[in-house]
């Protein structure tokens, strides 16, 4: 077996046998010695990519494409030193560009008398025995199809085979994907089901289709995060009226055809990975090394160094105890980890669809973050002394707040570390969550252990007690310097907010920024006990505004106020049509805009009415200079913003609504006294 | 730092300057170049000189491409009577599939098909990978004032089109 393997960049896919609607299959040429023979390619389950309502299928991240190559068979004459695997590949790699790619490939193998084993390359087996798993087993000619309107219709018995049979009544999901080009609407995934003692596939024909009478495809079926794949062939049976229905759920999916734009979708059950069995050893001292790095990033770099600088201040303090700070601290990143990787499993195990960085995908995580960073860079900025309140609290001994002081350190470095591992390990970090749970947990806490082995070294070589630099004005420097960095690493944070919720949820978390500085200068005022009483109040208060104002996800249900930007052109074909109108000019610096669209305008009470009385809503957003909305507003009369013109339905005489609105004042607007 | 490694800075971003210069500040020849339109007739691409002249090359493999291609329509319609010309170079060896794709999407500009001398001529305007779509755009005078191996939007090239009509 010869297999090439293709890596194409994160967001990068190549295509599968049956590209879909755009794409082009990876080609393999194969060049060998009279006699020898190359075979198909062992496809992978491929994933459903879908792109501005083009569909295709394809492979992102490492693809192994297997090829049996037989040589040539018994003694053909032919005398030579070894076996000649030439290869030119061609394939398609596409993310936002598509760049075609050419390669060419040499194996040479020597030849050796039947039954020798000459030498095992254990990795390339152990990756080709992989990708072999999960092969596509023929069940043959056995299917029905036939083709009423645009619906197709295929059956086969699960009895075509005693693995299929079993596969198909434990499976989680089924789907099918064609190989026959240009046959169906890839749009519309097919439904496909078990019942009666059949496989049935419903599935949408392309519009533009040529009749064909035979279909071949596969069925994919997950069990328990292994997908299978059988290969099935059916054959046109004109006369069969399948009296099928499908169940519930497949009805409704068929006759719904959305998809969301720029999703790529692994559509069968969990993870597509094919079980590698690691080095042990290699995972951990990866996961060590990695946890080493980490102290060199932004986040985590300033919160060791802090480490260092309290170690540098207890110079006189006993080897002993030295040596506990160090347990401790390292106690506390490998405990954190662990917790971190527990969540992730007990996700995975309950279904969710998680990778490394999935707590980055959460606005509430990331604002919480970028606070948890800019606290501490204030702290660190000198604003105020964080861990002096520590010690105050219940009466804990000196040394046993020391310890438990580096513990919640360690605990910190690690929380701390998290957004900074997504951008650069995030993919060792999944492919980690995605092993068995043993492998996780190790790897996880070697993770903790690099993470913790500088300040532990530190901690634990004698002679690095002396070696360590004498208090000084260079701490508080270095302090200050350091909490640039974490500055940074916020910056980095909110850009992703932006990104995720949009600028309404950036405003928010700069809001909760705001409050937390005050927060900060509350608790300042409250170690220097100024202002008495108000000063822990206030404390708590920022924080608790801090914390309110973090943006969260809209609920779903609303129902969203659509809007179509104003034209003078639009409003007129309105007016023309009857239709009721409501204008709104609007601008993004206009405070009073804002509030109205927010309490009056974008509720539910106007979205219910605009729906069912079919008004257009025309938004006139002048927050850039236009034209044409300056000339309108001055035809209206005005020569600013916020401005409410409603039209009711057949009348053509603007109705002005004040500047304070309320969904009333709107609703009302609309109906004839 | 010392005057040697002054003079390597100073020497190497003259270079870079020169290059970038040479490879763009002359008018490209686009008399060289010419290719088979859906029709078979061959079309040389100095035939619209004096327009506003962009290149669009693509294939109908290529999803991108295809997303993009409404919003090259909308240019050329909303601009085309007043110089600006699209013109399409599907990197392909079957003219019917590409006569399809182009009815199915109303391009309303010419298209031309060629693989080999249109990938040459990529190459020469640089994109060497073959990366597509990519759009070349250039001027009246035939410099090249607009490239990208991506696709573009009808706001950034009417913005970078219209002081130019």
């Amino acid at each position: 077996m010869a297999a090439l393997i293709l890596e194409p960049e994160s967001g990068w896919h190549t295509y599968w046998e049956n590209p879909g609607d755009t794409g082009l299959p990876t080609r393999l040429t194969w060049r060998l010695m009279e006699g020898a023979h190359a075979g198909e390619i062992v496809w992978p389950v491929p994933e459903r990519i879908v792109v501005g309502g083009l569909v295709n299928f394809g492979f992102h991240g490492k693809t192994v494409l297997p090829v049996e190559i037989s040589p040539p068979k018994g003694d053909s004459g032919i005398r030579v030193e070894a076996f000649t695997i030439d290869l030119t590949a061609r394939w398609l790699v596409c993310e936002e560009v598509c760049i075609p790619g050419k390669a060419d490939f040499s194996l040479v193998l020597p030849w050796a008398k039947a039954g020798t084993v000459v030498s095992v390359d254990a990795d390339a087996s152990r990756i080709i025995a992989d990708a072999l798993m999960a092969r596509r087993v023929e069940l043959g000619d056995r299917a029905r199809f036939v083709v009423r309107g645009n619906a197709l219709s295929v059956a086969l018995s699960t009895a075509a085979s005693e693995e299929f049979l079993t596969d198909t009544q434990a499976a989680a999901s089924l789907a099918f994907l064609p190989l026959t080009p240009d046959a169906l609407a890839h749009a519309t995934p097919a439904s496909v089901w078990v019942q009666d003692g059949e496989l049935r596939i419903r599935a949408a024909t392309r519009v533009d289709a040529e009749p064909f009478e035979r279909l071949s495809g596969v069925v994919v079926v997950s069990n328990a995060g292994v997908n299978r794949q059988y290969q099935i062939e059916a054959e046109l049976d004109a006369s069969w009226v399948p009296q099928f229905t499908p169940p519930r759920g497949y009805e409704e999916s068929l006759a719904d055809a959305n998809l969301s734009d720029g999703t790529a979708s692994t559509l069968w059950g969990a993870s597509t990975d094919v079980n590698e069995n690691p080095s042990l050893l290699l995972m951990a001292i990866f996961g060590f090394l990695g946890g080493m790095i980490l102290n060199l990033m932004p986040c985590v770099f300033p919160v060791l160094s802090l480490k260092v600088v309290k170690l540098a201040e207890s110079r006189g303090v006993s080897p002993r105890h030295r040596r506990a700070t160090g347990f401790a601290y390292t106690a506390g990143t490998v405990a954190t980890f662990l917790g971190i990787a527990c969540i992730l499993l007990v996700l995975r195990a309950t279904g969710e669809q998680i990778g490394w960085g999935f707590q980055l995908q959460s606005p509430v995580f990331v604002t919480l973050m970028a606070y948890l960073l800019f606290f501490l860079g204030l702290s660190m900025s000198g604003m105020f002394e964080l861990g002096a309140g520590l010690t105050r609290v219940g009466n804990i001994s000196a040394d046993d707040s020391k310890l438990m002081g580096s513990f919640a350190t360690g605990a910190l470095a690690t929380i701390v570390a998290t957004p900074c591992t997504a951008p650069f390990m995030g993919t060792a970090m999944g492919f980690a969550v995605a092993q068995p749970p043993h492998i996780a947990l190790i790897v996880f806490t070697s993770l903790g252990l690099g993470l913790a082995s500088p300040f532990l070294a530190v901690a634990l070589i004698p002679a690095m007690g002396t070696r360590l630099p004498r208090p000084g004005v260079w701490m508080q420097t270095l302090k200050e310097v350091l909490a640039f960095p974490l500055f940074l690493t916020c910056v980095w944070l909110l850009w992703v907010l932006a990104r995720q919720a949009g600028p309404d949820a950036l405003a928010r978390a700069l809001i909760g920024g705001v409050l937390l500085g005050l927060a900060a200068w509350f608790y300042r005022a409250a170690q220097q006990r100024r202002m008495g009483r108000f000063a822990p109040i206030g404390t708590l208060l920022a924080l608790v505004g801090a914390l309110l104002v973090v943006p969260v996800p809209p609920s779903s249900e609303e129902k969203t106020l659509t809007s179509v930007a104003w034209s003078e052109a639009a409003l007129d074909t309105a007016l023309q049509d009857g239709r009721a109108v409501f204008v709104n000019f609007t601008a993004d610096w206009c405070i009073t805009c804002k509030v109205n669209e927010r309490a009056a305008i974008e509720r539910p009470r106007v979205a219910d009415y605009f729906l069912s009385n079919d008004v257009l809503y025309l938004k006139a957003d002048w927050s850039l200079s236009d034209p044409a909305i300056t000339r309108a507003l001055a035809e209206y009369g005005r020569s600013g913003v916020p401005l409410y013109v409603v039209f009711r339905a057949g009348e053509s005489e603007p109705i002005f609504l004040p500047q304070v609105l309320t969904p009333d004042t709107i609703v009302s607007a609309f109906q004839r006294p | 730092m010392n005057r040697f490694l002054k003079r390597v800075c100073l020497l190497t971003f003259w270079s870079i300057a020169v290059f970038a210069g040479a490879t763009f500040a002359e008018p490209f020849d686009l008399s060289k170049w010419s290719f088979p339109d859906l029709a078979g007739d061959e079309a040389s691409l100095d035939r619209w000189q004096g327009k506003i002249l962009a290149l669009n090359f693509w294939a109908t493999w290529c999803s991108p491409c295809l997303q993009e291609m409404p919003e090259l329509v909308a240019l050329q319609s909303a601009y085309g009577d007043k110089g600006l010309q699209f013109v399409g170079i599907a990197v392909e060896t079957d003219a019917s599939q590409v006569a399809m794709m182009a009815e199915k999407l109303s391009v309303n500009y010419p298209v031309l098909v060629d693989e080999d001398v249109a990938l040459e001529l990529a190459s020469a305007l640089g994109n060497s990978d073959a990366a597509m779509p990519f759009t070349v755009i250039f001027d009246r005078s035939g410099e090249v004032i607009f490239h990208r191996k991506g696709t573009v939007g009808f706001e950034e090239i009417s913005a970078l089109v219209e002081p130019l009509l």
